[in-house]
């Protein structure tokens, strides 16, 4: 998929969280990576993206077609995504299936046997088939955040997008879901990742988006940006995740 | 009890019987003695003041008083369901975009919870109902409690509503929920859940207030009482009844509010 974007600018008061960001990947680019120290506009760019929000200037093109801004533009646009929280945010009063099985019923048109179907094999395929009638307060974070990729997946997205999905699990549950995100991107899945993890960026991604400040200061492919980072800012923000690894 | 539900609750995962029927055990053992020193002190009290009791008086008057009972019950189940639209409203208008619903929404809630039911329920019945020719006092005396409750209620559903937090209204966007998606799965059964303590504790509030009714001419469970009681000198014979009737109507709304809770439990 290719994705473009063009002078993005967003605020949130005084705060500049888009600065003129503008990147453009190239046609086939499968697995995006947002890098970037925290507060860069990593997550707001992922937004964007996305549309679960709307940038206050700038245009963002998907496979050359522009985004629309208005309620029911964006409501049409999400409706094609799926996205993972850092914080999982999950339905606390549902299980785990009604959290992947109800999107499928009432946003996606599902029968109600079929949209059962789709989210037991979903999650079984998550290895979280023991767990399916619990609630979110029964699972531990890195079941969790299988279940929040499962409910992100199950509707088959055009794009998936992942904000910073392992922040908040341990090193153990976080190579899990690391690995559910690799076979999701080795299967063909479209994704947008924003992740400190840079080790898994090396391996995984295709194209590398570095941000700071808002603005966006490396687009380039995976293997250019992690061998020879162009910007001195990169070069010293890839030593140092990579220092004890 | 509360102790041992929540045990059995927590998702399946193997419980002790034995050690939930002990709690129990303990809980009545507990409450027995409690019951038992509560009548003692109240035996104590009406020794004290040697006071000769004349049940027999107040018995001839028990079908008035019952009807008396009837129409607090009525005009209390009127006033909780039209209190909990009202409240809704209330709640809605104060979040509204539009900015005379939302200053008149929040002024009413001020004004009302500011003032006192007495002067609300003189006002609305001798000069709002009288201009609109309106007569029955208990059809006014259901809406002023109504808006007096509701009031408060709104509070109660504000804050409940402006507890879900932002990541909650995230996850329902992003998973294509649209508004009023968004309203019914999402943002309404966890409000409920909150604001269910609040709206249990206003409800029974409501009952009781109902008493105030009285000073427009309707002839509720106190009124009927007051007429008994000034015709036998049998004052106290006909308070502990009267509370008992008030307890008969709070008592299961109460415990329907924490089954309601039970069942809407589903943090840990």
């Amino acid at each position: 998929m290719k994705i473009e974007t063009h002078s993005l600018n967003k605020r949130y008061g005084a705060h500049v969280a888009l600065d003129g960001a503008g990147f453009a990947t190239p046609d086939d680019a499968g697995c995006v990576v947002l890098l970037g120290p925290s507060g860069s506009g990593k997550s707001t760019l992922l937004r964007v993206l996305g549309s679960l929000l709307a940038p206050d200037a700038g245009e963002v093109r998907l496979d050359g077609k522009p985004l629309a801004w208005s309620e029911a533009d964006t409501l049409r646009q999400r409706r094609e995504n799926g996205f993972v929280f850092q914080g999982f945010n999950l339905f606390p009063h549902f299980t785990a299936l009604e959290n992947v099985a109800l999107p499928l019923r009432i946003v996606h048109g599902r029968e109600e046997s079929e949209a059962s179907r789709t989210a037991l094999d979903t999650l079984e395929r998550f290895g979280m088939g023991p767990h399916i009638d619990k609630r979110p307060a029964e699972l531990s974070g890195g079941q969790q955040q299988r279940v929040a990729l499962a409910r992100a997946i199950a509707p088959q997205p055009k794009l998936l997008l992942l904000d910073e999905p392992t922040s908040a699990l341990d090193p153990m549950m976080t190579q899990d879901v690391l690995d559910l995100i690799r076979e999701l991107a080795e299967a063909g899945q479209r994704i947008v990742l924003s992740t400190h993890e840079i080790a898994f960026a090396r391996k995984v991604a295709d194209w590398v988006v570095f941000l700071d400040h808002g603005k966006v200061i490396e687009s380039s492919s995976a293997k250019e940006f992690f061998q020879s980072p162009r910007s001195e800012l990169a070069q010293q923000f890839v030593e140092a995740l990579t220092r004890y690894r | 009890m509360c102790i041992c539900s929540r045990a059995v609750n927590l998702g399946g995962r193997p419980v002790d019987v034995a050690m939930i029927s002990k709690s129990i055990r303990t809980e009545i053992a507990w409450a027995l003695v409690l019951a038992l020193a509560c009548a003692s002190a109240i035996y104590a009290t009406f020794n004290a003041i040697k006071y000769e009791w004349n049940w027999a008086a107040i018995w001839e008057w028990r079908a008035l008083i019952m009807r008396g009972w009837w129409v607090t019950l009525l005009l209390s189940l009127g006033a909780l369901v039209l209190s909990v639209v009202i409240g809704l409203l209330l709640m809605t208008g104060q979040r509204s975009r539009i900015v005379p619903v939302r200053l008149f929404s929040r002024g009413c809630v001020e004004i009302i919870r500011g003032t006192p039911l007495l002067v609300q329920l003189l006002i609305g019945y001798y000069g709002v109902a009288n201009a609109l020719h309106i007569d029955s006092s208990m059809f006014v005396g259901i809406v002023i409690l109504a808006f007096f409750e509701g009031a408060y209620l709104a509070e109660i559903f504000r804050a409940a509503w402006e507890s879900i937090s932002a990541s909650q209204l995230e996850a329902a966007k992003a998973v294509g929920f649209n508004r009023v998606q968004t309203w019914r799965h999402v943002i309404f059964p966890q409000a409920l859940r909150r604001a269910l303590p609040g709206t249990a504790g206003q409800m029974v509030s409501l009952v009781k207030d109902s008493s105030l009714l009285s000073v427009i001419g309707v002839v509720e469970v106190t009124q009927q009482m007051r007429v008994a009681y000034s015709s036998t000198y049998a004052a106290l014979e006909g308070f502990i009844p009267l509370a008992l009737l008030y307890l008969a109507i709070t008592l299961p709304l109460s415990w329907w509010a924490r089954t309601l809770e039970t069942k809407f439990k589903y943090e840990t």
